[in-house]
């Protein structure tokens, strides 16, 4: 007995303090799956997905522009729309090039192949980064903090399923009409459902961010010298089997061929990209790549020799020769879920709401079960007070503050100079203030109250989103459902479901606050 | 073929559910009380069930696929579960009957 109280005390504690932020990593992080739907959704200068694209007959048009626009490039990319993926898009390297990383891109109208300007969003990727790279702060330090609480979390599930008595008979429990327990039946059907998705998740973080909190571990063998550790790293992850260019200039064949003979080689391919890498030189290499059609990974990928023709066979496929570095790599793809297709990418981003839902349930059934045991005591604590206002600010605040950002992205003058950060500057200062609004507003009203206005909040901020798309662009609903473009169609059709469910939800608690105000009045007046 | 598993592995769920005298009660108001070795036959339906749908999943897809599939679907399934058995459990015994007749028909359709 007493080792399990011990483990409750360990899951309560390392579930407190970082569940805020594990919340934060769960919510943005289940978004981050959807990442490329969502930028495609921030720009919508893009152009409706009408038909299927005929990729063949891109390819030479994205050839030629390349030639205007990048003639000093050693590496080329062209991706093409298939999938969940909408953008016909080019990439190049200068070598000599000012910009940080040396890579450009810019993103053609798949129907003609004439460049479209795009308006500067932070897009989806910044839902994605903010996970584990966070905002404002030294990105050293988020590696450590969303480490941290990583390591918090893995605790928080070993503990949980110690603490957890009756995993298997409760295992499809859900007592909804009992106050206290519903909370807990939620929290626990939340994290053992999923159990396995938490424990990848969780596991595979840690792992992914290694080089920061492990980093003894490399610093036993080579010393702390960053230079060192860097080539280290450099070493591990360098591209396995890079062929380097050989300095003297050479013809390549067309790309067409290639993609005619990647093609030829796999009829029932999708061809999501061709790349050049050394261009224009005698050791210059093309890559096809496909959508991969089993296995962990996004793509299969092709290569051949620019100049002869001949396929290249070292660098096929990409295996690493080192069991821990695959064992990484499996962690990584696990992780990122990129080789998942639509109803796979779905699961995922549920479980991922699921993890945010666990976090949130177990904070509230801690505060609940804390003012339950106060009241009776006549008791009032600062602490459960400032629990119970920053669960309101984090578990509805940081859902509405993500709604402000995809309405900023609608507002934002397109002119804006760095625009993308702006957008997530809105994205904190509603996030701010939700965050302060329980503690302003709780002296006037019950805490009940301030649970239904933000809900409230939150769902006016969701059902904006499609609006303000139909008002400020030509991208609206009606728009993507009639030309069947469900990337866009999905994502406002999602807004609208968010909308409901928060809308419902206010229902439900404000209901439930009038009947326990009646019943307060009612003793009050059995009292005198 | 794989709609074929997610519907074994909630037919599967919903065995192993009715396996359990709370979920029974709520489920099936009048029924009988089953015998110890009926609760285990139920329990093992359930579990040979799930088994079976992982299998097809992972002939289907892959070992690696397969298992992602299975697990994830399975969490979809049991959640669906959780929350029919506490909004309409009454529900639950006739989507298991109902889940039976799909399962028969798509089987019927690949003979």
């Amino acid at each position: 007995m007493k080792f399990r109280h011990a483990m409750t005390w360990l899951h309560t504690w390392a579930g407190l303090v970082l569940g805020a932020l594990l919340y934060l990593m769960f919510v943005t992080g289940s978004a981050g799956y959807f990442d490329v739907e969502i930028t495609r959704w921030m720009q919508p200068e893009i152009p409706l997905e009408k038909t299927d694209f005929d990729t063949r007959a891109m390819l030479p048009k994205a050839e030629q522009r390349l030639a205007q626009v990048a003639p000093d490039a050693d590496k080329i990319y062209v991706e093409f729309p298939q999938g969940r993926y909408p953008y016909f898009m080019l990439w190049w390297h200068n070598p000599e090039s000012v910009a940080e990383s040396g890579w450009h891109q810019e993103v053609l109208n798949p129907n003609n192949g004439e460049p479209v300007t795009v308006r500067e969003t932070a897009g989806g990727e910044f839902l994605y980064r903010l996970h584990y790279v966070l905002h404002y702060i030294p990105k050293g330090l988020a590696y450590w903090l969303t480490s941290l609480a990583a390591m918090f979390m893995l605790v928080a599930i070993i503990t949980g399923v110690v603490i957890h008595r009756r995993i298997f008979k409760d295992f499809f429990t859900f007592r909804r009409t009992r106050r206290q327990t519903s909370w807990l039946d939620m929290h626990n059907l939340l994290g053992v459902l999923p159990l396995p998705f938490h424990l990848m998740i969780t596991y595979s973080g840690l792992i992914l961010l290694m080089f920061s909190t492990m980093l003894p571990i490399p610093a036993s063998s080579f010393g702390l010298n960053p230079e060192n550790l860097r080539q280290v790293y450099d070493a591990v992850f360098s591209e396995h089997g890079h062929v380097s260019a050989s300095g003297a200039t050479a013809s390549s064949r067309p790309l067409l061929e290639f993609y005619d003979a990647a093609r030829d080689s796999n009829p029932s391919a999708v061809i999501a990209y061709v790349a050049v890498d050394n261009l224009r030189d005698q050791k210059a290499i093309v890559e096809i790549g496909s959508l991969a059609s089993s296995g962990l990974d996004a793509f299969e990928e092709t290569a051949y020799w620019a100049v002869d023709g001949s396929l290249l066979s070292e660098t096929g496929d990409h295996h690493p020769e080192n069991t821990s570095l695959e064992f990484y790599e499996v962690m990584e793809k696990l992780h990122e879920g990129l080789f998942a297709d639509s109803l796979l990418r779905w699961i995922y981003f549920l479980s991922g709401l699921m993890g945010a839902g666990m976090v949130a349930t177990g904070a509230i059934f801690w505060a609940n079960k804390r003012r339950h045991a106060h009241d009776k005591a006549g008791v009032d604590s600062r602490g459960l007070r400032l629990v119970e206002g920053l669960n309101v600010g984090v578990i509805v605040g940081l859902p509405s503050a993500i709604a402000a950002y995809f309405l900023a992205n609608r507002l934002l003058s397109s002119t804006l100079v760095s625009r993308g950060e702006w957008e997530a500057h809105c994205l904190f200062v509603v996030w701010f203030v939700a965050l302060i609004h329980p503690f302003v507003r709780r002296r006037n009203i019950s805490l009940g109250t301030i649970w239904v206005e933000q809900f409230r909040c939150a769902a006016v901020l969701y059902a904006l989103i499609p609006l303000m798309n139909a008002a400020t662009s030509s991208s609206h609903l009606l728009m993507s459902l009639r030309y069947g473009d469900w990337v866009l169609a999905g994502f406002d059709l999602f807004m609208v479901a968010v909308a409901l469910c928060f809308f419902y939800v206010a229902q439900v608690l404000s209901r439930r606050e009038i009947k326990s105000v009646t019943k307060n009045c009612d003793a009050a007046e059995v009292a005198q | 073929m794989t709609g074929a598993a997610w519907l074994l592995g909630a037919l599967g769920s919903c065995c192993l559910a009715l396996a359990k005298k709370r979920h029974r009660n709520e489920a099936v108001p009048n029924y009988k009380k089953l015998a110890e070795s009926q609760i285990y036959s139920l329990q093992l339906a359930g579990w040979l069930l799930l088994m079976v749908a992982a299998a097809i999943m992972i002939t289907a897809k892959g070992v690696a696929l397969g298992l992602v599939y299975s697990l994830g679907g399975f969490m979809c399934v049991a959640m669906g579960l959780a929350l029919l058995l506490s909004f309409r459990p009454r529900w639950t015994p006739w989507l298991a009957v109902l889940m039976i007749f799909w399962i028969l028909v798509l089987w019927g359709v690949a003979r």
